[in-house]
């Protein structure tokens, strides 16, 4: 890293395990090789009375040879937080009716996924979603994008009856965060959900 | 002398595809859910340099193709050059859908059958032919927000003021300057904050 720039360290903290920010390769990494040179933290038992996994889950095997696909989620401009509120408006819920992955044409060629084909993500963790295909190009070849507003199904099963009377929203779908691997911040806890991987299929 | 006549114009460099301007038309006309007087339209998605939005509604043609083919002549265009349509002659026939180059005519459908009722489009926010301001205006056609010297309601929504309104010649003026200040042509760098805020 160059002391200069955009990414100058702001400030040392040294109550953290890195005192200024490194890059540190995420549990599933794609690269095997950034891997060996951005190892991540040691396992930390007791972090905030749970024992949490680190080095243990990156270096008990190759993920990426049986889920290939990096798996990032993100928002909507219409969208806002779990989407309560927003999937809940006539209007914003129009615009985005329902659960959907984008992915790379070249990708959903390889596994026959037509667009607005259902198709199934599974994650490291034995969890998976049914998702409907959205193809686009703002996505590479090597990953899918989730929206993360979506709830109301669980693994392919509607469970949005379960919303207390009147209240289901107009926009019920697969919760992104069903297939978000596992992995916590050192510092915060707060779960990883933007670098994962996955494996995809047709529904 | 020359006369005011209205226009849209969505400046496909600025437009972010936020659809603010969709959901405020909606949102202040209180339209039905499967009415959308306004969409906007990414094209060429995720392709570098390609990619761009516009915001769609009725573009208020000059020789409106939808006014010629009305069989029962509800159509209107007034003085400004803005088109109009009188929702109690109107017959929802859909002529004028398949008029439109732009798909700017809406039509409800009320029941399981897909009966259409009859047509709805964008009015620039202007009403329609009742008194102005009045309940049956408002019930039919929404807001009549030029009668209250107020911008239609998606231009003054716009966070990138990539939709402009206003007399033909304002726009193409305010348009030219732009051009003038940054080129023409596909996107070839990203938009920006001097973009949004500059000159």
């Amino acid at each position: 890293m160059v002391p200069y720039g955009n990414a100058k360290a702001r400030a040392v903290v040294w109550t953290f395990p890195d005192r200024i920010p490194i890059h540190r390769e995420p549990l599933h990494s794609p690269r095997q090789d950034l891997v060996k040179e951005y190892p991540t933290y040691k396992d930390k038992p007791n972090h905030y009375r749970v024992d949490t996994r680190y080095a243990s889950v990156q270096d008990e095997k190759d993920w990426s040879k049986e889920f290939p696909v990096n798996l990032i989620t993100g928002r909507l401009v219409n969208m806002n937080g779990a989407g309560v509120e927003t999937r809940s408006s006539k209007y914003l819920a129009k615009l985005s009716p329902e659960m959907f992955c984008d992915i790379n044409p070249g990708l959903a060629a390889n596994h026959g996924i037509r667009n607005g084909d259902m198709m199934w993500i599974h994650s490291p963790e034995g969890s998976k979603i049914k998702v409907k295909a959205h193809f686009s190009y703002s996505v590479t070849e090597d990953r899918v994008f989730l929206p993360m507003h979506f709830a109301g199904y669980f693994q392919g099963k509607d469970l949005s009856a379960n919303y207390p009377k009147g209240h289901k929203p107009y926009a019920v779908g697969e919760s992104a965060n069903t297939v978000t691997n596992y992995g916590y911040d050192i510092v915060t806890q707060l779960p990883e959900t933007k670098g994962g991987l996955c494996r995809i299929e047709k529904a | 002398m020359s006369y005011a006549r209205m226009k849209f114009y969505c400046d496909d460099r600025r437009c972010i595809d936020c659809d603010g301007c969709s959901v405020a038309c909606a949102e202040a006309h209180e339209l039905p859910v499967g009415i959308s007087r306004r969409k906007v339209v990414t094209l060429n998605e995720g392709v570098e340099g390609k990619e761009f939005s516009t915001s769609m509604a009725c573009m208020h043609c000059t020789d409106a193709p939808c006014e010629q083919v009305c069989p029962v002549d509800c159509f209107y265009i007034r003085e400004d050059g803005i088109v109009l349509h009188d929702k109690n002659i109107c017959i929802g026939c859909g002529y004028c859908l398949y008029a439109c180059p732009f798909g700017a005519p809406q039509f409800p459908e009320d029941n399981a059958f897909g009966t259409r009722g009859v047509m709805d489009k964008c009015t620039m926010c202007a009403g329609g032919p009742e008194p102005t301001n009045s309940a049956a205006e408002r019930k039919l056609y929404g807001q009549n927000r030029i009668a209250e010297g107020k911008v239609p309601v998606c231009a003054a929504m716009c966070s990138t003021k990539a939709l402009l309104v206003g007399d033909g010649e304002d726009v193409s003026n305010i348009y030219r300057q732009r051009v003038a200040s940054r080129g023409h042509g596909v996107q070839s760098r990203p938009y920006g904050w001097s973009t949004a805020y500059g000159r």
